[in-house]
């Protein structure tokens, strides 16, 4: 059987094919400032139900866990706030004794989680609050729990965030007790890695993992998550290390962004 | 003009599904794609004109909602679409087995596409994990979609679905 070029160019099945790649082709290649504004389009007119659905959803999903679990925070962490309302202004006459920078408290604003971008991993969300709040590319977002990313679009009334389970996303870490500096970023399934950290650095299993402050995004400080697993491959320069990351993706309700990054810290 | 009633009412309730339903199913960080479920059974139903259109539908829904990688999930979405059209009536569908393994085979090949086309860069230097997350998105599709398309058959009696 002879197949020609031109029979193929021909064919029915073909044809429709290719007109569809065009298009796609057409939109990959758009700028993104165009793209950003079909999504804002498709965001308040077709999908804007499934956006308020899901965002009610969420709201119902978490509430009484929620409740239950910061009713019984709120019993732990009374009792030591008033111990560390004293260690800090400790802390601050002893840093002033020292002549360092007095840390400042970040300035975040609150925002809701409306869409998780359905890839069938947690890549990136869609929080409600945008520029007309302050928000631009590159803010780091956290819970309670830890670093969940940073913002990397920002339009008037939504920014998307790109998740710590993002294959690109990359936070500048160190472990709190060991103080051993690496690059966290994703390792698959639920994992994350501490990457760049030499086969003879001593790294404890259990450890807390914390953003060192030196990517320029991230203030020092914020929680990543905890160390579970370092190994030292045979030949290997670095050590394989995985973090489990404090933030809960799949029930994500409220975050905050973080409007002052490291210049103020 | 009802059939477009109906492709319009299947788009809502796709998206829907995915939108709001897929990502409550969460297992350790891996959701079902109900998109490429729906494709994929409705290409072999109806064939690859449908799928690859029903497939650019669905996948520039989605689409919307990541402006940085916008027209690639509606290329790979509609591509599956298309080929799963034309692989129609040469699988063997009767068996809820072979549905599966055909829906889990095409999310497969989709996922590490998807994965392939959006981060470069992570899918070459993570090769292993790349694949085992995409596998194991693909199973659960599988698996969520057969029992998905059983339920349906069983409450609404669709003996019709495929």
């Amino acid at each position: 059987m002879r197949i020609s070029l031109r029979g193929i160019l021909r064919s029915p099945e073909f044809q429709p094919l290719a007109v569809m790649v065009i298009i796609c082709i057409i939109l990959i290649a758009l700028p993104l400032s165009y793209k950003s504004t079909l999504s804002r389009l498709g965001l308040s007119s077709v999908l804007y139900p499934f956006i308020e659905v899901d965002t009610f959803l969420r709201k119902i999903d978490t509430t009484f866990e929620t409740n239950k679990y910061l009713n019984r925070r709120l019993d732990y962490l009374s009792t030591i706030v008033s111990s560390m309302i004293e260690n800090k202004y400790e802390n601050e006459r002893l840093r002033k004794m020292l002549g360092f920078n007095v840390n400042q408290p970040l300035d975040l604003i609150p925002a809701e989680v409306f869409a998780v971008t359905p890839t069938g991993r947690f890549n990136s969300i869609l929080i409600n609050v945008g520029k007309s709040s302050g928000v631009k590319a590159n803010m780091p977002v956290i819970t309670p729990s830890g670093i969940v990313g940073k913002t990397i679009s920002a339009e008037e009334n939504y920014a998307v965030v790109q998740l710590l389970y993002d294959p690109a996303f990359k936070v500048a870490a160190r472990t709190q007790s060991g103080r051993v500096q690496g690059i966290a970023s994703y390792a698959g399934g639920r994992f994350l890695a501490l990457t760049n950290v030499p086969y003879d650095l001593e790294v404890s299993i259990g450890d807390t993992v914390i953003s060192s402050g030196l990517g320029g995004i991230f203030p020092r400080g914020l929680y990543i998550g905890q160390i579970i697993e370092a190994q030292i491959k045979e030949g290997e320069l670095f050590k394989d290390i995985q973090i489990l990351p404090g933030a809960n993706f799949s029930v994500l309700e409220e975050v905050f962004v973080v409007l002052s990054g490291e210049e103020s810290r | 003009m009802m059939f477009l009633f109906y492709v319009t009412v299947s788009w809502f309730l796709v998206i829907f599904g995915q939108v709001v339903i897929s990502p409550r199913l969460a297992v350790s960080n891996i959701y079902p794609d109900f998109v490429i479920v729906v494709v994929v059974l409705t290409a072999l139903k109806k064939g690859w004109r449908f799928g690859l259109w029903f497939g650019f539908a669905l996948g520039f829904g989605l689409d919307l909602m990541d402006p940085q990688n916008l027209g690639w999930m509606t290329l790979l979405v509609a591509i599956v679409g298309y080929f799963a059209g034309v692989t129609r009536g040469k699988i063997f569908l009767d068996n809820i087995f072979f549905q599966s393994i055909t829906i889990t085979a095409f999310t497969l090949v989709y996922q590490i596409l998807i994965v392939m086309v959006s981060w470069p860069g992570f899918f070459y230097n993570n090769l292993w994990a790349s694949f085992s997350d995409s596998v194991l998105i693909a199973v659960y599709s599988g698996l969520a979609g057969v029992a998905g398309l059983f339920l349906l058959k069983q409450k609404f009696r669709l003996k019709e679905l495929l």
